[in-house]
């Protein structure tokens, strides 16, 4: 790995205070990547880079710019010191643009694995491959891959502002579809986050639950038919759903006052069953936020509580753009509370209803309306999950979908990052082909 | 500057190994003005070389953000070496289609001298003053430039040299407007290859219509209607067609692709469309004008051309790399690309159009008794199944045969090969779209392209 020292930022904060920056920061990011990719179904490339990325941020007379670059030669650092003095001198004085000061608690972190076990990567993903072939023969795996990441962080600023964190973990994506014949069922992703390769990648977050369905949803049916009903969201498609409610939550909705869920905070903005959290050291998982991205160490929230909204997911400029607090980390580790019913317990319940595994979808609209096509999904029928479904359309309104949820359950899944239940919702128009 | 050619040699060494080298620099620059804010001033470059080998069957790669003659000697030994580790565990017979060397060289760099960030910022401010005065009741408004780069030298171990550069640049305009059923969104994007002050000359008065047509947009949205949810005759503009020609045909025509089982792996030589669909991945010239991502030589030194996938409605080949090429029999038509110096080539697409028909879009409109006519996309996804989606951004209602209401966001989707089939027009206009950005594994522009064609599909609505 490139070696990324103090004594480098502080030389190149030295350089920006001589261009005439009042205030600078410098982010250097090294990284050492190792992969290990599956194309059509075999294990046929082996991938390592080196990778460096040097992000200066400047403050002029209130004037702010930012410049990335991945060179540490004089030359390129100056010429980019040129660049961001000419950005930021063009930029409007925004009096929100501010640093993070010094982080008086702040440690250097150091976790996770520090080289790769090759031999253990190729194991692990080839016998995966040999696996999924021998108790899923219909399966076709498409661009999978086993990849291990180090890397080290350091950021610091004319405010006395000092970051350190070096972290390693290994992730594993398989992407996939199931072929009988001519029948091909719709392809299928998942992927996990871990700091070993103790398990076999069948048992990372929800990967040998969404395998077995590829195998099954070979044998889909369009669906004819039209409701205004339930649909279980798994935990894989929950947040495709719940994604564009967050965006009211962030920067740029809230800057724009296009925001829906402004001067929301204390009221019952989705259903009293729904609580989630942000854990950014969450034990259970392998990657953890140690540092907001402008700079603040993170802390634990909670931002759902009982569907009453806690807080924005403000960063540091949206908060003093808009005046309202800044979010004490970016929302990364969530978790979102077990409920009380088992996911047995919810389909049961059901008399008609969809299982949906992926939504596939358009941006949404910005009163909140969604409308996409449900993939991988499933019927359910009189308490039963009947047969594989496509062509099938759901739509309806995001801030609607928080408010009718009727269950979550007590199962959820860990993908090293996020841990998350199947969620049931009621009210969506599920629409079949024709 | 890395010179290339003086590492045959050492390319040379690796006996029984292909190899690649390439020195790639990639320079972007991103600002945005929201609410007459400027919250987004960054301008990136990243530079470095890699290689990739091939020995034994299987590929081996490796990046250095240090663009020396040591780190591409590094990269070539490790690239071997990676291969080498996976060709010492299990046997693979893969072969790689013999393509004739190329020496080439363009750059479509602009003629003209370079503006600085500062005038285009005055230039932002000045759209947005313009959007101020004459639109009192928008709610939000955004202006966003943004320009990428993308230089390449490359070199390769069967005699292939290169060096391209090719930039592309975009405005875009975003209004919000409240309306009875919540804010309502329209937004438009202008530019494509060449570089800003190719695309763009800096003077605000000089976007006033354009600025209108976006009001005009978001104004007709905030009255608009939901579609009714199901099947129905549709029109889709050329801005739609194109996003049809690469999500929903285009991706299930990529080998890697058919490899991993897409629907279009059976589908060879069969009717896949109705005759009226022809369906061209274009390499770099369409009817004698360059097209917006223009391709000459791809990542692994071969000639690109244009590849038919449809023609008249027949299936008649896939896209390939030099490994899926001689896994299928197929010729290699330069559909390897890489989006960064530390990225593989990929199969990807380049150019992608429907070509144009016969009729016209006013007689289009005329057949429809109960339709839509869908105007502007979203993005998009396709499936190995050939299920589509995407979303539409504006439209009208068709009503015997004449326009309607105004629409509001929706979704369209379908089967690809169902809904080709059903094509039953198709306009005699063509046009491209430039600013599209295709995701699989990385990001890499592409351009998209076709006339309005009328077929079926489903809309989605309430």
């Amino acid at each position: 790995m490139i070696t990324i020292q103090s004594k480098q930022a502080d030389a190149i904060l030295e350089k920006m205070k001589k261009a005439g920056f009042d205030q600078a920061e410098v982010i250097l990011t090294a990284s050492d990547m190792t992969e290990m990719q599956v194309d059509a179904g075999e294990v046929s490339l082996m991938r390592n880079t080196e990778d460096l990325d040097i992000t200066l941020r400047g403050l002029r007379g209130g004037r702010y710019a930012m410049v990335n670059l991945n060179q540490t030669d004089d030359e390129s650092l100056e010429r980019s010191i040129e660049k961001l003095k000419g950005a930021a001198e063009s930029a409007p004085v925004d009096e929100a643009r501010a640093f993070a000061p010094k982080q008086a608690s702040a440690k250097a972190v150091d976790e996770g694995p520090t080289t790769p076990s090759l031999e253990q990567m190729y194991d692990r993903m080839a016998g995966f491959v040999e696996v999924a072939s021998t108790k899923f023969p219909t399966l076709k795996l498409e661009q999978s891959g086993v990849q291990f990441r180090r890397s080290h962080f350091l950021r610091k600023n004319t405010l006395g502002l000092e970051l350190d964190e070096s972290s390693g973990h290994y992730s594993m994506s398989v992407m996939f579809s199931s072929k009988e014949g001519e029948k091909t069922s719709s392809f299928n992703f998942a992927g996990a986050i871990s700091q070993d390769l103790d398990k076999d990648f069948m048992k990372w977050g929800s990967v040998e639950r969404l395998v077995s369905n590829s195998v099954k949803e070979v044998h889909h049916e369009a669906f004819a038919g039209k409701f205004k009903g339930t649909v279980v969201l798994t935990p894989d498609c929950v947040y495709d759903l719940m994604g564009t409610w967050f965006t009211h939550l962030r920067d740029d909705r809230m800057i724009s006052g296009t925001s829906q869920l402004r001067d929301k905070i204390g009221e019952q903005v989705a259903s009293p069953l729904l609580t989630i959290r942000v854990e950014p050291f969450g034990k259970d998982f392998a990657v953890h936020e140690h540092s907001t991205g402008d700079g603040y160490l993170a802390e634990p929230s909670t931002f759902i509580e009982k569907g009453v909204l806690k807080s924005y997911l403000l960063t540091d400029y949206g908060a003093r753009k808009t005046g309202l607090p800044r979010a004490v980390n970016s929302g990364a580790n969530r978790v979102i509370d077990a409920g009380q019913d088992s996911l047995d317990s919810m389909i049961k319940s059901t008399k008609l209803g969809l299982l949906m595994g992926r939504f596939s979808g358009g941006n949404p609209a910005a009163n909140g309306d969604f409308s996409g096509v449900a993939k991988n999904s499933f019927l359910i029928e009189n308490g039963q999950v009947t047969k594989p479904v496509s062509e099938v359309m759901v739509s309806g309104n995001a801030f609607e979908l928080m408010r009718s949820i009727s269950a979550i359950s007590q199962e959820r899944v860990n993908d090293g990052g996020t841990l998350t239940p199947w969620v049931k919702v009621e009210g969506l128009t599920v629409a079949g082909a024709s | 500057m890395l010179d290339l050619n003086s590492l045959k040699s050492e390319m040379a060494a690796a006996s029984g190994t292909y190899s690649e080298l390439r020195y790639q620099e990639n320079t972007d620059l991103r600002l945005s003005l929201l609410n007459g804010q400027l919250v987004t001033n960054l301008q990136e470059s990243s530079r470095g070389v890699s290689a990739r080998a091939f020995s034994g069957g299987y590929w081996g790669f490796s990046s250095h953000v240090s663009p020396t003659r040591d780190s591409a000697v590094s990269a070539l030994k490790e690239a071997v070496r990676n291969a080498t580790f996976l060709s010492g565990r299990r046997q693979k017979h893969a072969k790689l289609a013999s393509t004739p060397a190329i020496q080439f060289e363009r750059s479509y760099a602009s003629k003209k001298a370079p503006i600085q960030t500062a005038a285009w910022i005055d230039f932002m401010k000045g759209l947005d003053a313009i959007i101020t005065a004459k639109y009192k009741d928008l709610k939000a408004r955004s202006v966003t430039l943004m320009s990428l780069d993308m230089e390449k030298y490359f070199i390769t171990s069967d005699g292939s040299l290169a060096h391209t550069l090719v930039p592309r640049a975009h405005i875009a305009i975003s209004m919000t407007k409240d309306s009875a059923t919540g804010p309502v969104q329209a937004r438009d994007v202008r530019g494509g290859l060449g570089q800003m002050q190719d695309q763009v000359t800096p003077d605000p008065k000089a976007f006033e219509e354009w600025i209108e047509s976006v009001y005009q947009m978001v104004s007709k949205k905030s009255e608009g209607i939901l579609p009714a949810a199901g099947e129905h005759d549709v029109i889709l503009a050329a801005d739609l067609a194109g996003i049809l020609a690469h999500e929903a045909v285009g991706h299930t025509a990529e080998a890697d692709l058919v490899l991993g089982g897409s629907v279009a792996g059976d589908c060879l030589g069969k009717t896949v469309a109705s005759p009226l669909v022809t369906l061209v991945d274009f390499a770099h010239t369409y009817e004698g004008e360059t097209a917006p991502q223009p391709v000459h030589v791809d990542d692994e030194g071969v000639t690109a051309k244009d590849t038919v996938i449809i023609e008249n409605g027949t299936l008649k080949t896939f896209m390939n790399n030099r490994e899926t090429a001689a896994h299928f029999s197929q010729p290699a038509t330069g559909h390897a690309r890489a989006f960064t110096f530390a990225d593989e080539p990929l199969i990807r697409m380049r150019n992608t159009a429907i070509l144009p028909g016969k009729s016209k879009v006013e007689e289009m409109i005329s057949s429809i008794e109960n339709g839509y006519y869908l105007m502007k996309a979203g993005n998009g996804q396709a499936d190995t199944t050939g299920e589509f989606m995407f979303a539409t951004g504006f439209g009208y209602e068709i009503k015997n045969g004449k326009l309607g209401r105004p629409l509001r966001d929706s979704t369209i989707s379908g089967v690809a090969f169902d809904m080709l089939k059903s094509v039953t027009m198709v306009s005699d206009d063509f046009e491209w779209e430039s600013s599209g950005y295709c995701g699989k594994k990385q990001p890499m522009p592409v351009g998209m392209g076709g006339p309005a064609i009328k077929c079926r599909l489903q809309v989605g609505g309430q």
